[in-house]
């Protein structure tokens, strides 16, 4: 029984429910097929009693009727005279004797068929078949008299017939028929007693299987049921043994390959978990209590001598001996021991590479021994003396140097708990004998640094010299960082003054030529000139001088090719006289022209008059040339003007825009469409106008650089409340999202070495707020925005 | 017909300047067309070329709105690889100088603010090696 318990456990669930289920299926088929037997059999007896039994009584019966109507048939032919009736008397008779003897054969057959029927109930039929033949013969006789239609013969066949031995077989015949049909019922009576007994039989086997399926399905039920619930029992149980802190036990069932095997499994893995947590807990408590031992230690040997008192015990260490690596003397000192003796047992120093102590000072690694020598050291105890089973030789090391050798013996080896109680205590160890040797040393230091210290004071007084230098610098930094947007400037600021100084310096030649060439030839060419001449020449020379040029190369080139065809006609060298008038400004009245260029001194009248007219025109370049020049110069000067007092100025926002815009002119011109827009009636506001015209260089330069001097550069100057809010909008290609934040900061750049340190947005900050303002930016690619905020009437103004 | 000299600046002093300087230079021997820009300089020179002219030199400066002056003298090069060509620029990088010098044969290259006896000596030596060059091809 134990074994089936045992063999059930280690079975599938679903296993064990496919063999209830099929055991279940087997019983319910064993009693349907059963029942399908039973009744079969039972229907075959009752068809084989209907056809044999039944129905030979029914043909004997038959029979008995048919020769009953034979005699009443024959009684009949007697009781008349009339030949008519006779006839149908005699058919009659005749009818019933055919029927009688068919109905005989019928039996005859089916007696052959029926294995029920004897040999005597045969034998029995032929008797009554003599008997009946008697009759039969009788009768003929009798209706043969009958038929001769005389009273004569007709008594002679009533006599016969009355005759007691013509009655006698008749009788006897039927007497027989009717024992017959007695017997098969006899037959028939007994098949159903035996469809009886068989209905009871099956009965009585079904109870049966149902008894045995019913007993069998609940004891296998039960059996499930143990097999489910031992193993569980005792799982429970150990996981409440487990809970209990029980982790040595062993938990059954892990070999089972079902979900019991599974469950017991798991549960191990938890035993492991427990295991591990508890070696951790165990070792934990120990190293601390431990580690607060040896902080009580003021010198080394004190520390050794403490650490070996506490870990021996734990360790069931019989001895142990702590030695000391000294460095500088290339040797092992013995700190600390355990459970020795006398001390001259053990070696007080060792040289390292001697012994196995020694050893482990070079190999760096653990050595264990397990089967120790008879002439190793032997522990002492209570029972006497004996060698240990068991020693470890661990080196102490400390940020990759040896400091100490511990050895330790034992009669049992280590577990993991002691082993990880070591892995935890040695460094430990170690570190605090780093430490000690440390505060040993610290204290020597001590002394030397309060020399040191009289060092620090005078350095300090030189710090705080040189935190003064800094501050200068920190001033000296932002107009640093002014020269340096400014030096960004001064190549473009250059062609902003070499144009100018270009067409000054040409048309001064050209003037200087001019007055050369003209000044000596006037006064005999005037003098050469007629009245008319000299008209025209005053003429031509006035509207010459008010012409003032306001076409482009292109349309004052198309105007010279028209006056150079309307001129081709009528003059010699009709280009270079087309040129000549384009470039005085000459379109109309060409008539006059033409007659003047027919005269005698026609073309010098044009020249000299040309040549006056250039002399205009290079003065008036020069005057432009001079105000751009100035312009740029004014704003250099505005922009690197220093003003050494601290007080704040009422000052113009947008004139320092514009002076910074002036010199980025070249800059913006050729690529960048500028868009300004400045609010009317903005009011002054107090300020360092210097460092204003820095923040606003400092927004363009870089709006500028982000497009790559192409875009649309737009600056917006309104009041907004209190402020004068001033938005540099560009185009360019924006503001890293994570580099926003950090734009402000000192040394913060993103462009590339040699093109900004990284302090300009710095500076603007500082700049802003030293003026009590604010700056923020919104970017992204395509548009990037810096917004300043200025108030008007600062607190802490001037 | 004249021969032809074209000078592009984007300044309108630059351009009075110069043609002030090689009109009392050359006279009227030459016309002396001026443009404000490339495509105006393109356009100018395409005209010309139709009408036949024979244009000898090309005084372009460097930094313009649009077309960048070693941009329109490469171009030009291109179509008329006779027209000698010479930048005149206060600002042009050494890369764009030696991107012409390769590309568009340049022939001078003259900083600004320029010296017109310089100007006026580099022209000169232009129209020569131009007139030497196409009696060789002649």
């Amino acid at each position: 029984m134990q074994k089936i318990i045992s063999l059930m456990e280690r079975l599938q669930l679903s296993s064990k429910l496919l063999i209830s289920i099929v055991g279940g299926f087997l019983i319910t088929l064993l009693v349907g097929l059963n029942s399908i037997y039973s009744t079969r059999m039972l229907s075959d007896i009752a068809k084989a009693t209907y056809k044999n039994e039944l129905q030979a009584i029914s043909n004997i019966k038959d029979a008995e009727i048919n020769l009953l109507n034979v005699s009443s048939s024959l009684r009949q032919m007697t009781l008349t005279t009339n030949p008519a009736d006779r006839e149908v008397a005699k058919k009659a008779l005749v009818n019933a004797r055919s029927s009688y003897n068919r109905k005989v054969n019928d039996i005859r057959v089916a007696d052959k068929l029926n294995e029920n029927v004897t040999e005597e109930m045969v034998k029995q039929l032929e008797e009554i078949s003599i008997l009946i033949s008697q009759y039969f013969a009788n009768v003929t006789t009798a209706v043969a008299l009958l038929d001769e239609l005389n009273p004569k013969s007709d008594a002679e066949a009533v006599r016969r017939i009355n005759a007691s031995d013509f009655m006698k077989t008749r009788n006897s015949a039927a007497e027989g028929l009717t024992e017959l049909a007695k017997v098969h019922e006899v037959i028939a009576k007994q098949s159903a007693a035996n469809s009886e007994q068989i209905s009871e039989k099956t009965f009585h086997f079904t109870i049966i299987l149902l008894v045995i399926g019913l007993s069998g399905s609940f004891g296998f039920g039960l059996l499930v049921n143990i097999s489910i619930r031992r193993p569980m029992d005792n799982l429970t149980s150990s996981v409440e043994k487990l809970a209990a802190g029980q982790l040595d036990i062993a938990v059954p069932h892990a070999d089972y390959s079902n979900e019991v095997g599974v469950m017991a499994k798991s549960i191990r893995v938890l035993q492991q978990g427990a295991k591990v947590l508890e070696i951790q807990h165990w070792v934990k408590n120990h190293a601390s209590a431990i580690f607060a031992e040896m902080q009580q230690a003021k010198n080394i040997a004190e520390l050794a001598q403490r650490f070996l008192s506490q870990l021996c015990p734990l360790l069931n260490a019989g001895q142990a001996a702590l030695y000391f690596y000294d460095m500088a003397e290339q040797q092992l000192d013995l700190l600390a021991s355990y459970g020795y003796c006398e001390r001259g047992q053990i070696v007080q120093k060792v040289v390292p590479g001697e012994t196995l102590i020694g050893q482990c000072v070079l190999e760096r690694t653990p050595i264990i021994l397990t089967n120790l020598p008879e002439n190793y050291l032997r522990i002492r105890s209570g029972l006497g003396e004996s060698i240990p089973k068991y020693a470890a030789i661990l080196p102490i090391i400390h940020a990759d140097s040896v400091n100490g050798v511990l050895e330790l013996a034992s009669f049992h080896a280590f577990g993991d708990r002691e082993n990880a109680l070591l892995k935890q205590v040695l460094p430990m160890l170690s570190m605090r004998m780093e430490i000690i040797e440390q505060n040993i040393r610290t204290e020597h230091l001590l002394e030397e640094s309060q020399e040191q210290a009289k060092h620090l004071e005078i350095q300090a007084i030189r710090l705080e010299k040189q935190q003064l230098e800094m501050e200068a610098q920190q001033v000296g930094l932002i107009q640093s960082e002014k020269m340096a947007a400014l030096g960004h400037l001064i190549a473009g600021i250059a062609h902003e003054i070499n144009t100018p100084l270009g067409a000054i310096s040409s048309s001064a030649t050209n003037i200087q030529k001019f007055l050369g060439q003209t000044l000596t030839i006037m006064p005999p060419l005037f003098r050469s000139f007629s009245v008319e001449e000299t008209e025209n020449f005053v003429r031509i020379l006035d509207k010459s001088l008010s012409y003032v040029n306001v076409l482009s190369a292109k349309e004052q080139r198309q105007k010279r090719r028209a006056l150079s065809t309307q001129l081709a006609n009528e003059i010699t060298d009709p280009d270079s006289v087309a040129d000549t008038l384009a470039d005085m400004g000459i379109y109309e009245d060409l008539d006059e022209i033409i007659n003047l260029l027919k005269t005698a001194n026609g073309h010098e009248v044009l020249e000299l008059a040309y040549k006056l007219s250039e002399l205009k025109k290079g003065i008036q370049t020069i005057n432009t040339a001079t105000d751009r020049a100035a312009k740029v110069v004014f704003a250099l000067k505005s922009y690197v003007h220093q003003d050494s007092s601290d007080a704040k100025l009422l000052a113009d926002v947008t004139q320092g825009m514009d002076t910074v815009l002036t010199l980025y002119h070249n800059q913006i011109k050729h690529n960048v469409e500028l868009i300004k827009n400045y609010a009317g009636n903005l009011p002054q506001i107090y300020c360092y106008p210097d460092e204003l015209n820095q923040v606003w260089t400092n927004l363009i330069h870089n709006a500028l650089q982000a497009m790559d001097n192409k875009g649309t550069l737009a600056i917006n100057v309104e009041q907004s409340g209190d402020f004068i809010k001033v938005c540099i909008q560009d185009s360019g290609k924006g503001i890293n999202p994570e580099d926003k934040s950090k734009i402000f900061e000192a040394f913060f750049t993103t462009k590339a070495a040699g093109e900004g340190g990284g302090l300009g947005l710095h500076i603007v900050k500082k700049i802003i707020d030293k003026h009590s303002g604010s700056i923020d930016v919104e970017s992204q690619p395509g548009c990037t925005v810096f917004t300043v905020l200025l108030p008007i009437n600062p607190t802490a103004g001037a | 017909m004249k021969p032809v000299i074209v000078c592009v600046d984007d300044e309108k002093v630059i351009l009075d300047s110069l043609k002030t300087q090689l009109k009392s230079a050359f006279g009227s021997a030459y016309t002396y067309e001026m443009a404000e820009n490339g495509s105006d300089a393109l356009e100018l020179i395409e005209e010309l070329h139709q009408e036949g002219r024979c244009i000898v030199v090309i005084v372009s400066d460097w930094l313009m709105p649009g077309m960048k002056g070693d941009e329109l003298l490469i171009s030009i090069h291109g179509k008329f690889p006779d027209v000698i060509t010479i930048m005149l620029s206060g600002q042009a990088d050494q890369e764009s100088i030696n991107h012409a010098f390769a590309q568009a044969n340049l022939y001078k290259f003259v900083k600004k603010p320029w010296s017109e006896e310089e100007l006026v000596g580099d022209i000169n030596e232009a129209i020569r090696l131009f007139q030497s060059r196409n009696q060789e091809k002649l």
